[in-house]
């Protein structure tokens, strides 16, 4: 479909005026295991186009599809779109110059189908010469993605970035009970050895520690230690959610009138960067055309700034801070990339230290159901863990967490210094914390 | 040259043991309400496909939006499986044998929302967010209205060749109360197969929401801990689905023998009360329709009879390797992925109870209803209810703010002890697994109580 910008530019803004092309074009492969054997090779080959465009009238329309043959009627239906528009609460950006950033390995496209299948293999081997009994999936993939914003203003925003990905799950089951943890990471660059050998080493480590399942106690002041992962899944959605763009533009964010106070513990400090070069969520420019900067979200515990795409930052009479992301069948809604939250003064290996009795937070199941808008978290342990004497004693079972980010990080007991990647995206301490309620059926 | 011709000309003379094509058509509507004004209008047309093949047990699967060369796409994809099989020499392809058939299957249209043009449709959504505002305390609302169509053609190598259409009509209205920091909502989620009606007539529905979430700044909020819970028809299909529903999927046993110990047929989960069903052969749900995505004709499956698991869902491959019936279980949510094992319709038939029956001698509990959301891991499962009320003595009191139910499989389902005779039908959730979300599922069950329930505080 990367013939038709052009054409589709010049037929929309004949008709409408001003208007903006958008589309994706985008290929993966990837290898797929399943009880501990190559199962899958799946390739996805992927395009679309979309146009949106604000009429006389000062109204939004917007459409896309991925049929090439319908393409020319994207011009009249958007048109028809536009009459029940939203109100355009800002122009199209103009042309501006974009930082550099890199996004592309160019040995991702050589890997081989044979190289992905042995990774796997040896992943699966490390972990069954420990666990037999275990069952092993795992997923290794190769992506490429290219992009290209245009608009009437003279925009030409072109993105292009590799992506290669693995996952690897394993389940134990002994008896009634049924142990399931994962681990992975998603990269600009080919899997290599050394990050497997710290995926395997992450699961065999939480795989040796749920061998004891103990009762987990229950109360408002317990410890609780939340790893990289389990504090991402845990404190970001309901903490972010309120520096959204829409929701504070509707009014619902609890951060409105907030901006600059101090709300948390004065040792967080979190900001978003799509310029950190070679991560799978770099970007010079977001997908409206307006070039990516840092975000400081808090900063030394008070709340910085909201992350806005075009519109919401005319609904609030602010500029856009470059957040606003799309896939091609959607309009562009503010969201973040690269997240990171500085250390503190703990080293990473000493933050059990000191808890008589706690509890280890590593998988979530459910969270993101309860009242997020108001900072409030809920889940239960999907992988949860018994500390005593800053030791780990077993896994925790049938167990809940509850409470609410602002008070939780207002309770901050310690941060690790040295802050590790979640998932490629992410960069995270690991963080000990009181006002979470815990609660039990055990 | 017809889909019918283009995928038989394309899967000719191929070498693998198993191969099937989809060419997929959609359109989709979709309004956006955020706050007083409408924000996002939408409309999307598709067009991909997939081919998927299997060769000693491997599989190879391609999914693209050209379809120019649909020959080539089966090459690649034999290619795939079969250097996957030279790995896996001790394999073979085992699938189901299913009659195969030629058919071509007409949408179900009660009120088809294509010919409600996009004026109507904004006019009524105008209409309830005006409703919703018109309730004092509310900071913000959000409506989603959205209908899609989907037309699948599919054919594969055993002489299956079948064109489905199907049209979905799904909302979410719900609204925001705040009070300082204090944020509360309050909403409701409906869908239907083929019918723009069920999202008309909701005046009362959505001014009820609207309050909802307005008094919830006043609910107080439980603590934590081990209840005895009553969940509506709404919940307890949830429920269901999230606790039972998916350690039933075959592709979590067939090849997992310690599962398959625990999850035998003939394995007793509880009272001769419970009766639990799952089938896309019930007519007019969201999660209906006649064939699945690898031909398979639709059924109505018993995954419980008395308490005692009696059967589960299939796709070919798991039911072969199981050595059971195959149940038409196999769907994909687009052509972008390959057909796995799911949910259709999901039910808890009724009991003989009444819901005062069910309320009688319960001192402290809580009446769930609605739902928000739900997960499952293996055994373990959690479920969120959209209100909550505090029984006392028999009697369903105040309000407190909506609860997360936990639960484990093995315990939770001993410890419903009672199934009212009121069984009601939910259509607005979507499924995920796998990537895969949202699929179009139905529930339907009575009223049900748990003893011992755990609840997260709030």
């Amino acid at each position: 479909m990367t013939n038709h910008y052009e054409r589709l530019l010049d037929l929309a803004s004949a008709a409408h005026g001003n208007v903006e092309v958008f589309g994706v074009e985008s290929s993966r492969r990837h290898v797929e295991f399943e009880a501990n054997r190559p199962k899958n090779i799946g390739q996805r080959q992927s395009s679309g186009i979309a146009l949106r465009i604000i009429n006389k009238d000062g109204r939004i329309g917007f459409s896309s599809t991925s049929d090439a043959e319908k393409i020319d009627e994207l011009v009249d239906r958007t048109g028809a779109l536009a009459d029940y528009g939203a109100e355009a609460k800002f122009q199209f950006p103009k042309k501006s110059d974009y930082p550099e950033v890199d996004s592309v390995d160019d040995s991702a496209a050589a890997v081989t189908d044979d190289e992905m299948l042995d990774f796997g293999r040896s992943a699966i081997d490390a972990i069954l010469s420990e666990f037999p009994e275990a069952l092993c999936s795992a997923d290794f993939s190769k992506g490429d993605g290219k992009q290209r914003l245009i608009n009437s203003n003279g925009v030409d925003a072109q993105h292009h970035h590799t992506t290669c990905s693995f996952y690897v799950g394993v389940e134990l089951i002994r008896g009634t009970d049924m142990l399931s943890v994962w681990d992975g990471t998603v990269s600009t660059s080919p899997v290599n050895e050394t990050n497997v050998d710290t995926i395997v080493g992450r699961l065999l480590t939480k795989l040796r520690n749920s061998q004891n399942i103990v009762d987990a106690p229950s109360g408002k002041d317990l410890p609780v230690l939340f790893s990289p992962v389990g504090f991402n899944g845990t404190f970001l959605p309901p903490l972010l959610s309120g520096f959204n763009g829409k929701n504070v533009a509707t009014g619902s964010s609890p951060l409105i009138d907030r901006w600059g106070e101090k709300m948390l513990d004065e040792r967080i400090t979190i900001t978003d960067n799509p310029l950190q070069p070679m991560t799978p969520v770099t970007r010079p420019m977001d997908d409206e055309g307006i070039p990516s900067r840092r975000l400081d979200l808090v900063r030394n515990g008070s709340i910085g700034e909201p992350f806005l795409d075009l519109q919401t930052a005319g609904e609030i009479g602010q500029v856009s801070t470059g957040c606003g992301m799309r896939g091609v069948t959607t309009t562009p809604s503010p969201s973040l990339s690269f997240i990171m939250m500085d250390g503190g003064d703990v080293p990473n290996g000493a933050m059990f230290d000191g808890i008589e009795q706690g509890i280890l937070v590593e998988q979530l199941l459910g969270a993101g159901q309860g009242n997020e808008l108001g900072g409030d978290f809920r889940a239960n342990l999907s992988l949860g863990f018994l500390i005593e004497n800053g030791e780990i004693v077993g896994r925790v079972k049938d167990t809940m967490i509850s409470g609410n980010v602002y008070e939780a990080l207002n309770q901050v007991e310690a941060i690790s210094q040295r802050p590790e990647l979640v998932w490629g995206t992410r960069k995270l301490p690991w963080v000990r914390t009181r006002g979470v309620e815990v609660a039990t059926s055990s | 040259m017809s889909y019918q011709a283009q995928i038989e000309d394309a899967l000719a003379g191929n070498n693998a043991d198993y191969s099937e094509i989809r060419i997929e058509e959609s359109d989709s509507t979709r309004l956006t309400y955020r706050g007083r004004s409408l924000d996002d209008v939408n409309m999307t047309s598709g067009k991909g496909g997939a081919v998927r093949v299997c060769v000693s047990g491997s599989w190879g699967f391609a999914s693209f939006n050209e379809l120019s060369d649909l020959k080539s796409r089966v090459r690649d994809a034999v290619d795939q499986a079969r250097s996957l099989a030279s790995g896996n020499k001790d394999e073979s392809t085992m699938l189901a044998e299913v009659e195969p058939h030629v058919d071509i299957v007409d949408p179900v249209i009660v009120k088809d929302p294509r010919e409600i043009t996009l004026k109507e449709k904004t006019k009524l959504a105008d209409h309830y967010n005006e409703i919703v505002w018109n309730q004092p305390g509310i900071v913000s609302s959000d409506i989603i209205y959205g209908d899609s169509s989907q037309k699948i053609a599919f054919g594969n190598s055993d002489g299956t060749y079948v064109e489905q259409e199907r049209v979905h009509v799904i909302s979410r209205i719900s609204a925001q109360a705040r009070d300082g920091s204090d944020v509360q909502q309050a909403g409701f989620s409906i869908g239907a197969l083929g019918d723009y009606g069920v999202f008309e007539g909701l005046d009362d529905d959505v001014a009820e929401a609207a309050k909802r979430a307005v008094d919830l700044l006043d609910a107080k909020p439980l603590t934590g801990g081990q209840r005895t819970v009553i969940l509506d028809p709404v919940l307890a299909g949830v429920f269901v689905h999230e606790a039972f529903g998916h350690l039933s999927e075959a592709d979590n046993v067939y090849e997992n023998d310690k599962l398959k110990e625990l999850m035998y047929l003939g394995r007793k989960f509880g009272g001769a009360h419970l009766n639990f069903t799952d089938g896309a052969g019930q007519p007019g749900m969201r999660g209906s329709y006649k064939y699945d995505d690898e031909g398979t004709s639709a059924s109505l499956t018993p995954l419980v009879r008395d308490g005692v698991l009696v059967g589960r869902l299939h796709s070919r491959e798991t039911a072969a390797k199981t050595g059971e019936a195959p149940t038409g279980n196999a769907r994909a949510i687009n052509y972008r992925f390959p057909p796995i094992v799911r949910m259709t319709n999901t039910f808890i038939e009724n009991g003989e109870a009444t819901f005062d029956d069910l309320l009688e001698g319960v001192e402290d509990g809580v009446y769930v209803k609605n739902w928000y959301g739900g997960m499952t891991q293996h055994e373990m499962f959690t479920f969120s209810s959209g209100e909550a009320y505090m029984i006392r003595n028999g009697e369903v009191q105040e309000a407190v703010r909506p609860v997360m139910l936990s639960g484990n499989l093995f315990e939770t389902l001993e410890n419903v002890d009672a199934v009212a005779n009121d069984r009601g039908f939910n259509q607005g959730g979507g499924c995920g697994k796998g990537g895969q979300m949202p699929l179009p599922v139905g529930t339907g069950s009575p009223h049900i109580r748990i003893r011992n329930c755990l609840i997260s505080g709030a």
